[in-house]
């Protein structure tokens, strides 16, 4: 909370309770433009007439009541207060009285009235100068020209001195000004230095709370209102306390630039240089060109309009585009500011496209100078591939010009129809599915044929034996016809050896007459189809030993296939 | 007899003949005969022609270009877009198509940019350029060639062996199932009706499908618009972020 130079006038005496109205001021001496408090304070609900405030600058009233109750000697005494504040800032030096406020109550003439108040108001340097070596504790504002020119920067100092050493600065008010551009040249990061100096024989703790830059942006008389700052002091190893103020205020004289200006006079001030540069200029119709424009330099280079490059109609262009490194220092806004054009030729030709200039007021030099860029001559070829560009309207295309449609297609193409689309057809879905299913089918298959149990496979042997058997007939009947009669025996025994094997399931050491027939019988065979095939057995047997021929042979062959065709139908 | 013999035979052979004659007269036009007209400047016949293939359901980027060429000698501007941007979505990598639809754009009234250049339009020229049933039969090549890698990989006795087989299925599988997608994505891109061209001036595109509602903008022949769907009279459009209904009559679906 603000604690002010609260000088409480109390102008009337406050202590006479016939008094119903009176005034307070926060301030009796000011500084220019630095703003105190001008109370109307009232015991009575009547109508209050104000003073005319001449020479100030008028913010409020702001109105508040209260209510106080007090008990004499058992008697209790209440009082109502009507209070009516003003915000007042002079705006020029001198001494001003500020007349009585009046408290007309009914429409009886007359009424009560306060006293008139008396007002110094002080240049801040008038001020300062008087606080300097003297006071504990004063702010000064300070600026680097007290005259410039319009556009040209200057630096504002807000400093403090104090006797004793600050322990934290609370916080800071820039006074107002109209008419200038302002930047704070400290950053927020950077910590506040402190220094000691000797003024007027005191030693003064001093530190720079802020330091701008200001460029006027108008000519004639520039006011800067006092600055405020607050800051905070150690008092002992426990307590603080705090200690406020006002800075005082500044008038610029701004002067205003040369009257004969150049047309391309945009208002800058400072010193600049003007650099371009262009990356080719003889292209093909279509290809891009690009030129830089860069200014450099320190002054109001905030204040610098775009660049604008004539370029013939035939030219497809962008807008260029902008970069910047400029940063604020005490000379203005300094570094460089870069524009890059981009544009496109799009007929055949010699162009020559104007130079860009522009003027500025030369702070070093103190006159007005003109800068320019070099005459741009661009050639251009025709487009690779032949043809003129022609621009589409409306846009940035380019597009190859043609003065007609191109002509039909006479090609005996296939018409389609919706239906000839493949894609989702019955067709096109077997198509796409049968081979993967006929895959997975087989893939099944022959797991499954991997997979067989021993019965399985013996059943399946056994489903084939007959047609085994009578294969080797078929080979047996060929030899016999060859004369090979002892072969022909071998494979008959063979053939049907194996057949009985696979058909009762017995090993090749386990075949016998008896054995055999034992099996055929306990398989369901016939009594007379198992007589015959003891009778075949034995005359095969006694055929090996005893040479046989191809004509006796051939009926045993025959009746062996009988024989195997009807138990093959008997078993089970 | 004899006579009877006669009526017969000239009562078939007038039977014959009017009934050829009948199916003389029926006969759809072809694509050459259109060619024919439009060669020999009888613009109108010859989109005649090309309308009535259209009609009867047939398609191709030469029927459409053609036709689009008949309606620019014609004069109509929006049905002559309209044709070529049918064509090129038969054929989207077609210079003749590119380069006439571009010219005739050109002469629009409205010149509105609502073209959508990125990865999906470049996806549909690489990818549509084939013809028509391309991804269709390529997918089919790549069903055989993946159930035959799977016969390798389950019938393979080596370690080798097997490992190529899983190899080219897992890549003629992959291979299979991207040409399926592709072919059925053209496929939708042909028969798909999801844009249209205005065919007629100064149309008034309408806050709602009511005759009396008020005016929401007013586009011209020949600006491309998207459809979001519409009922037997009214269809409603966007451009470029604008949306509105017109007439059904005065937008012709791609």
């Amino acid at each position: 909370m603000r604690i002010g130079f609260a000088i409480s006038l109390v102008l009337l005496g406050i202590c006479s309770s016939a008094q119903n109205i009176y005034i307070e001021v926060s301030k009796d001496e000011v500084s220019v433009n630095e703003s105190f408090t001008y109370s109307i304070i009232a015991h009575k609900k009547c109508e209050i007439i104000a003073p005319d405030f001449e020479s100030f600058k008028v913010f409020g009233p702001n109105y508040s009541e209260s209510y106080q109750s007090n008990n004499y000697g058992g008697s209790m005494q209440s009082q109502q207060t009507f209070t009516y504040t003003y915000t007042l800032k002079p705006t020029a030096a001198g001494i001003y009285t500020i007349k009585s406020a009046k408290l007309q109550c009914g429409k009886k003439a007359g009424g009560e009235s306060s006293e008139e108040v008396k007002i110094t108001v002080t240049t801040g340097s008038q001020s300062t100068v008087e606080k300097a070596g003297v006071a504990e504790f004063y702010l000064t504002l300070e600026s680097s020209n007290s005259s410039v020119m319009q556009g040209e920067a200057f630096t504002l100092s807000l400093k403090f001195y104090s006797r004793k050493q600050p322990s934290s600065i609370e916080g800071y008010e820039n006074g107002i000004a109209d008419g200038l551009w302002r930047q704070d040249l400290r950053k927020p990061e950077d910590p506040y230095e402190m220094s000691r100096e000797n003024i007027k024989g005191t030693s003064y703790y001093v530190v720079e709370l802020r330091k701008e830059l200001c460029i006027p942006l108008r000519a004639g008389k520039i006011s800067i209102g006092p600055s405020y700052a607050s800051l905070v002091f150690q008092e002992d190893i426990f307590n603080q306390y705090r200690q406020d103020g006002h800075s005082n205020g500044l008038e610029i004289e701004v002067l205003t630039l040369p009257k004969d200006k150049p047309d391309d006079f945009n208002g800058l001030v400072g010193s600049f240089e003007l650099n371009d540069n262009v990356d080719r200029q003889r292209v093909s119709a279509g290809q891009a060109v690009e030129v830089n424009i860069s200014i450099t330099g320190y002054g109001n280079l905030n204040a610098f309009d775009p660049p604008k490059m004539e370029l013939p109609p035939s030219f497809k262009w962008q807008e260029p585009t902008y970069k910047e490194e400029l940063k604020n220092t005490s000379r203005g806004v300094e570094g460089t500011v870069e524009y890059t054009f981009s544009f496109t030729p799009t007929i055949e030709g010699e162009y020559r496209i104007e130079p860009y200039h522009f003027s500025y007021y030369d702070l070093p030099a103190g006159e007005i100078k003109h800068k320019t860029t070099k005459e741009l001559l661009i050639a251009v070829d025709p487009r690779e591939g032949g043809g003129v560009l022609v621009e589409k309207a409306g846009s940035n295309e380019i597009s190859s010009q043609q003065t007609d449609i191109r002509f039909i297609n006479e090609s005996e193409s296939l018409l389609l129809q919706e239906d000839d689309l493949f894609f989702g057809t019955v067709a096109y879905v077997v198509g796409l599915a049968s081979p993967i299913l006929l895959s997975v089918l087989f893939v099944l298959f022959r797991f499954r044929r991997e997979n067989k149990s021993e019965n399985e496979r013996l059943s399946e042997r056994q489903r084939t034996a007959k047609k085994i058997a009578i294969r080797a007939f078929v080979t047996v009947n060929k030899l016999l016809s060859e004369g090979g009669e002892k072969e022909a025996l071998k494979t008959l025994h063979t053939a049907l050896q194996q057949f009985f094997m696979v058909k009762l399931n017995l090993s090749l050491s386990e075949i016998s007459l008896q054995r055999i027939s034992s099996g055929l019988k306990n398989k369901g065979a016939s009594e007379g189809s198992i007589s015959a095939f003891e009778v075949l057995w034995k005359n095969l047997e006694s055929a090996q030993f005893a040479p046989v021929g191809s004509e006796n042979l051939a009926p045993l062959v025959a009746s062996a296939g009988q024989i195997i065709s009807k138990i093959n139908e008997e078993l089970i | 007899m004899t006579h009877l013999k006669n009526r017969t035979l000239v009562t078939v052979l007038l039977l014959w003949v009017a009934v050829n004659g009948f199916s003389v007269r029926a006969a759809t036009p072809t694509l050459s005969d259109g060619n024919a007209a439009y060669v020999s400047e009888d613009y109108p016949r010859a989109l005649e022609i090309y309308s009535e293939l259209i009609g009867e359901g047939y398609f191709s980027a030469e029927l459409f270009y053609n036709t689009g060429n008949a309606y620019y000698r014609t004069g109509d501007i929006g049905k002559s877009i309209w044709a070529y941007e049918k064509a090129l979505r038969i054929d989207p990598s077609n210079e003749d198509i590119q380069s006439n639809l571009a010219f005739v754009n050109n002469q629009a009234i409205d010149q509105i940019d609502n073209s959508k250049p990125g990865v999906g339009t470049w996806l549909q020229s690489v990818l549509f350029f084939p013809k028509v049933n391309f991804w269709s039969w390529t997918s089919l090549g790549f069903s055989l060639l993946f159930a035959l890698s799977l016969i390798l990989y389950f019938s393979a006795k080596t370690s080798r062996k097997k490992s190529l087989g899983l190899l080219l299925g897992g890549l003629f599988g992959g291979c299979t199932l991207f040409s399926a997608i592709t072919a059925h994505q053209h496929k939708l891109f042909i028969t798909e009706h999801n844009q249209g061209i205005i065919v007629a001036d100064d149309v008034h595109v309408k806050v709602s499908p009511v005759e009396k509602s008020k005016d929401s903008f007013t586009l011209n022949s020949g600006s491309k618009v998207q459809l979001l769907g519409g009922n037997d009279e009214w269809m409603q459009i966007e451009i470029n972020g604008n949306t509105g209904w017109v007439k059904l009559s005065k937008v012709w679906m791609i």
